[in-house]
């Protein structure tokens, strides 16, 4: 990989060529669809990772807009004045302008450099995507993966104390607002079917049809039972899978 | 191998009927076991409404076995851990014509010379008690001692209070067979094992004809499926437990109140509504032969919409958000099969309850273990006597 | 209200040869195939726009050609609708499907309700968010990142100002960047695991514009009055308990097939970890246990978009086979196409459990 990025960094002096940034198993091969060049290859295995010959880039830019892993990315350095222009897919709806300047990050968020947009332009089909470009000195450049307004992430939480007391009288089912510690009573009676459990404690009863609550409640049984999930099986399923008026039902007011 | 046990008395079957027998037969002192095949109130008794309606009983015997099982339910309130939602509502039978009107009269006639108060209710009368009804609505009866119960809480009440007396509940247990020697019951074989019994009690619903083979005994117990469809809750809005007069007909088998319409007779429609504690509106109902399927079909799930909205037109915009079904433990004159049969000692039937067990089950536990116990019943239990028939 | 003489309408009844329930990817390539094949195909949906979870992605998805990749979510959903109908399938949208009966007949409530009769029925229902209860969880403000992601992508509306995630899988990381996209501020993404869920390149478009990734943190309880103030979680290393000021919490922490029509219809259910749960059991051709019942796409195991889509052309080549609409030889080659495809979807590390597993299920045996 970092031989690629050798070569990627050394083409860049010509013309712009892509870097493609994708080292994972995943199904995909849009890049490979896009490059007219034949630069990218996945081949037959859909799930085998790219394999990229920057020597045939001809810095189009196609893969980089249509790449669904936003991973590809342009490097230009044929200004030779240590400055290099980066390309990055750019996905947010709001407004970014040339001259704007912005934040150069790279792959895990970090604020690598400060840079300016010189270039955006439009690509990819019907719903394209913006491909903005930004100057930055040339040594961050093969780092760069986003650019972003903000300089400081968002996050940002406070330690609570050790003491704190969680609330316990919050709802299994909603719908029909039953508590852990009901369902608990139930199954100290000794109930141990999934149904006579859903009928008695009315977990799963409500407007939901027990979409949410089925899965709590098997798991509960399961834990007093030592019966996997398979074993307690499922509510039983009952029309109508969804709401319906009475009065369609009855076929009444059409 | 499983291990060997021993009660001194079986109930087969966990559902209101053998919870009740099993209740009543703990508070007399009596060691009891409850084998149930899946879990408590599987069977009818978690498919079904909760009417406690004395004024669709048989004239007579049935009648006034509902009539003293009403007075056991304050009691079970009383005694019971679970709450059973029990609410002395009153209840009504709306009728849509003239006709259905006459025999409304006749019945409620007949029902108060046996001791029963039923009042009839003219179109304004009865607006009074159920501001909003359907046009065709021509008035209704009304007892003001029909009641209303959740009928899985019942049914786990009764049991669970059985299990704090000292009964065993067997789960999960299915019965496959019951050894007779010297014409006495000595032993059940149980999916779980062995146990050891001089006396069993089938409560086994839908399940007892398969019992009764086991004994050599025809039980003639047929499943009736009975479907229901649930709204989302509501506030309390509906009074009184309600029903149409068809359902009396296509219940009790009333010539002069059965469905005009094919496909109601076919499905034995007849409309019941009752709006549980939580708020829900459940909407009956059909009597059909089928076996023992227990699905919910889409013709009978419209007939019911269709046919609840002739009555109570105001709940044309409530969400249906379920249906069931139930398979009633239907005899073949729709009373329970009650007592002993001959030539086997130690076995009793508390089974065929149809369209009425959860109304009969106090005191149908009550009778039993009298007569389990002591050999004799506080009320005359013979018109339910597995011999009646043929 | 009248209820009168239309109050004695019959149920009407109508009748087909193959219905899809579903107008996802899976639903609309099962009903393309048959439809193409010149037989009478129905799509039910009960959205108002066909393509199932596709028309609200806004992002450009992963594939090859078959599946429309490169291109946006919605763009895929609009290109598979139109083929569908293009091919002479009916697509009724705004149809909900209220029941699958053992008899095999469908309830549907479209304009009105009626029952709907097929020979074929390929069950694509895709599948729903799971969520679990927890101090709060009720509160306004606490939705499924796919609810969230319904309101930025489909209804142009934001559910607040300030959200965490809950899940760092490929659902979470994408719905949190397109909250971003839509201008809410992402405060964070709290994950149990050591690591992150999804893909790196999805990790890192999120962490580029600044939204930290909390490993190894719990989700504690939500705290608010009237809707979601702050969202408490566990630190798992260091045993500390940090507090968030956020007015809305997403769930992405996984989907459930819903299967329910499956279940009610009598097929046989399977319980399968690796694809989300409780599914109807289904042979290496998308044939469940029941004759003329079929399942695709994330009902059948939840999988990805693309995978519905072949899942999906898969179950419609095999309805055609058994109403002999397709000869034995052209559904084989179609198959044996279809199969390789599905395999190569697979065939990374996060396809591979799913693979297995399908694989176990269709050496499973078929009947009770
Ligand atoms: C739709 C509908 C509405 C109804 N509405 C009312 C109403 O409003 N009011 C009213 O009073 N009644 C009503 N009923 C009738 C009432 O539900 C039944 O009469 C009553 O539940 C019967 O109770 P049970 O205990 O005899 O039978 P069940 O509740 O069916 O119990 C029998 C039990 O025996 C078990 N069993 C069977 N075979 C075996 C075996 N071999 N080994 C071990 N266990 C076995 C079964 O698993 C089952 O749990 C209604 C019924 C239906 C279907
Ligand atoms: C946030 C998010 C991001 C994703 N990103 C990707 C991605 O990048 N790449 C990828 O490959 N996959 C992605 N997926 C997964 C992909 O969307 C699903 O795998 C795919 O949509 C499944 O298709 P389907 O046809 O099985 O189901 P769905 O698309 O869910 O369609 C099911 C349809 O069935 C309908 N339906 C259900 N029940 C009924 C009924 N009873 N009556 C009538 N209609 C009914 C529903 O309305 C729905 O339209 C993503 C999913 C989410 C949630
Ligand atoms: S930039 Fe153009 S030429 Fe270069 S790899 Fe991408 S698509 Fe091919
Ligand atoms: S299109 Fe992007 S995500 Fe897909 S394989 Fe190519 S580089 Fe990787």
């Amino acid at each position: 990989m970092k031989g690629d990025w050798e070569k990627v960094w050394e083409e860049a002096r010509e013309r712009p060529v892509a870097l493609v940034d994708c080292r994972q198993e995943i199904p995909c091969n849009p890049c490979e669809e896009a490059c007219r060049k034949g630069a990218i290859r996945v081949g037959e295995d859909l799930c085998s990772a790219p394999v990229y010959d920057p020597g045939r880039c001809d810095g189009c830019g196609r893969c980089v807009a249509l790449c669904p892993g936003m991973a590809i990315f342009l490097l230009d350095r044929r200004g030779g004045d240590g400055q290099a222009e980066v390309t990055v897919p750019w996905e947010m709806c709001g407004e970014i302008v040339e001259g704007e300047r912005i934040w150069a990050v790279d792959g895990k968020g970090k604020v690598l450099t400060e840079g300016k947009v010189v270039k955006i332009k439009w690509m990819g089909g019907r719903w394209p995507t913006r491909l903005v470009t930004i100057r930055i000195p040339e040594e961050r450049a093969l780092k760069v993966r986003g650019v972003r307004f903000r300089e400081n992430s968002v996050g940002s939480s406070e330690e609570v104390d050790q003491e704190y007391d969680l609330p316990e009288d919050y709802p299994v089912c909603r719908c029909e607002d039953v508590s852990r510690e009901e369902v608990l009573k139930f199954l100290k009676m000794g109930l141990r079917s999934l149904t006579a459990l859903r009928r008695s404690s009315r977990v799963g009863l409500g407007y939901c049809q027990g979409i949410y609550c089925q899965e709590q409640l098997r798991k509960e049984l399961g834990m007093v039972t030592r019966r996997s999930e398979e074993e307690t099986g499922m509510f039983k399923v009952r029309p109508p899978v969804r709401p319906v008026k009475l009065g369609r039902l009855g076929g009444v007011n059409g | 191998m499983a291990e060997i046990m021993s009660s001194e008395v079986v109930v087969i079957g966990g559902g209101v009927i053998g919870a009740a027998t099993a209740y009543y037969l703990c508070r007399e002192g009596a060691e009891v076991m409850i084998v149930e095949a899946d879990d408590l109130a599987s069977g009818a008794s978690g498919a079904c409404d909760g009417f406690l309606s004395l004024q669709t009983k048989a004239l007579g015997a049935h009648l006034r076995l509902a009539m003293e099982s009403a007075k056991l339910f304050p009691s079970l309130v009383e005694d019971l851990e679970v709450d059973i939602e029990y609410r002395p509502c009153g209840g009504l039978i709306l009728a849509t014509s003239q006709e259905q009107m006459k025999e409304l009269r006749a019945r409620a006639k007949a029902l108060s010379a046996e001791g029963l108060e039923v009042e009839v209710l003219s179109a304004s009368e009865l607006k009074k008690i159920l501001p909003e009804v359907g046009k065709e609505v021509k008035g209704g009866s009304y007892c003001p001692l029909d009641a209303q119960v959740n009928p899985i809480s019942l049914t786990l009440g009764l049991a669970h209070k059985a299990q704090e007396m000292g009964a065993t509940i067997l789960r999960g247990c299915r019965v496959e067979n019951i050894v007779v020697t010297n014409n006495r019951v000595r032993e059940i074989h149980t999916s779980a094992g062995s146990i050891h019994s001089r006396r069993v009690v089938c409560a086994a619903g839908i399940g007892s004809n398969q019992i009764g083979k086991m004994i050599i005994v025809d039980v003639p117990v047929l499943p009736q499926r009975g479907q229901i469809l649930v709204t989302e809750p509501q506030e309390p809005v509906l009074p009184h437990i309600v029903a149409g007069a068809e359902y009396l007909g296509t219940k009790g088998n009333l010539q002069a109140l059965l469905p005009a319409e094919e496909e109601a007779m076919k499905l034995g429609l007849g409309f019941t509504a009752e709006q549980t504690k939580s708020g829900n509106f459940l909407l009956g109902s059909t009597r059909e032969f089928v076996g023992f399927d227990s699905q919910t079909t889409p013709e009978a799930m419209n007939a019911i919409a269709r046919n609840a909205l002739r009555f109570l037109p105001w709940i044309k915009d409530l969400d249906v958000i379920r249906s069931f079904a139930g398979l009633r433990p239907c005899s073949p004159d729709g009373l329970p099969i009650l007592g002993t049969v001959k030539g086997v000692k130690g076995f009793y039937l508390a089974t065929g309850h149809s369209g009425d067990g959860i109304c009969l089950a106090p005191i149908t536990g009550k009778v039993l273990s009298e007569l389990v116990l002591d050999g004799e019943t506080s009320l005359d239990i013979s018109p339910f006597s597995l011999y009646r028939f043929k | 209200m009248d209820t009168g003489q239309e109050g004695r309408m019959r149920l009407p009844e109508e009748s087909c040869t193959l219905v899809a329930v579903g107008a996802g990817p899976a639903g609309l390539c099962a009903a393309r195939e048959a439809a193409a094949c010149g037989v009478r195909t129905t799509v039910l949906d009960e959205n108002d726009k066909g393509g199932g979870q596709l028309i609200k992605q806004i992002h450009r998805f992963f594939g090859s050609r078959e599946h429309g990749a490169g291109k946006r979510g919605f763009e895929i959903a609009l290109e598979l609708a139109e083929d569908c109908a293009n091919a002479g399938a009916e697509i009724r949208l705004n149809h909900r499907v209220l029941g699958f009966f053992e008899d095999g007949r469908l309830l549907v409530e479209g304009d009105f309700i009626y029952v709907l009769e097929a020979k074929a029925v390929v069950l694509a229902t895709g599948a729903l968010e799971r969520s679990f209860p927890f101090p709060g969880w009720t509160l306004p403000g606490v939705m499924g990142a796919g609810a969230a992601q319904t309101l930025v992508n489909v209804h142009g509306v934001l559910p607040g100002k300030r959200a965490v995630l809950v899940g760092s899988g490929n659902v979470g990381l994408i719905v949190a960047y397109q909250l971003l996209q839509a201008g809410m501020e992402v405060v964070g993404i709290l994950e149990v695991e050591d690591r992150v869920g999804g893909y790196e390149v999805h990790e890192s478009r999120v962490r580029r514009e600044g939204v930290p990734i909390y490993l190894r943190h719990r989700l504690l309880a939500v705290e608010g009055l009237e809707g979601v103030e702050a969202v408490l979680a566990k630190d798992l290393e260091k045993g500390t308990v940090k507090r968030f000021h956020a007015d809305t919490l997403c769930l992405a922490v996984g989907m459930i097939p819903q299967a329910e029509l499956a279940s009610m219809r009598g097929c046989r259910m399977v319980f399968v970890r690796e694809l989300g749960g409780f599914i109807p059991w289904h042979d290496g051709d998308m044939r469940t246990d029941r004759p003329g019942v079929y399942v695709a796409g994330d009902a059948a195991g939840v999988e990805e978009a693309s995978i519905a889509m072949d899942e999906g052309r898969l179950a419609g080549v095999a309805a055609l086979e058994d109403l002999g609409a397709l000869s034995p030889n052209e559904a084989r080659k179609r198959k044996e196409e279809l199969k390789r495809r599905l395999n190569l979807l697979r065939g990374g590390a996060a396809g591979r459990p799913r693979a297995m597993a399908k694989e176990r299920l269709a050496a499973g045996w078929r009947h009770r």
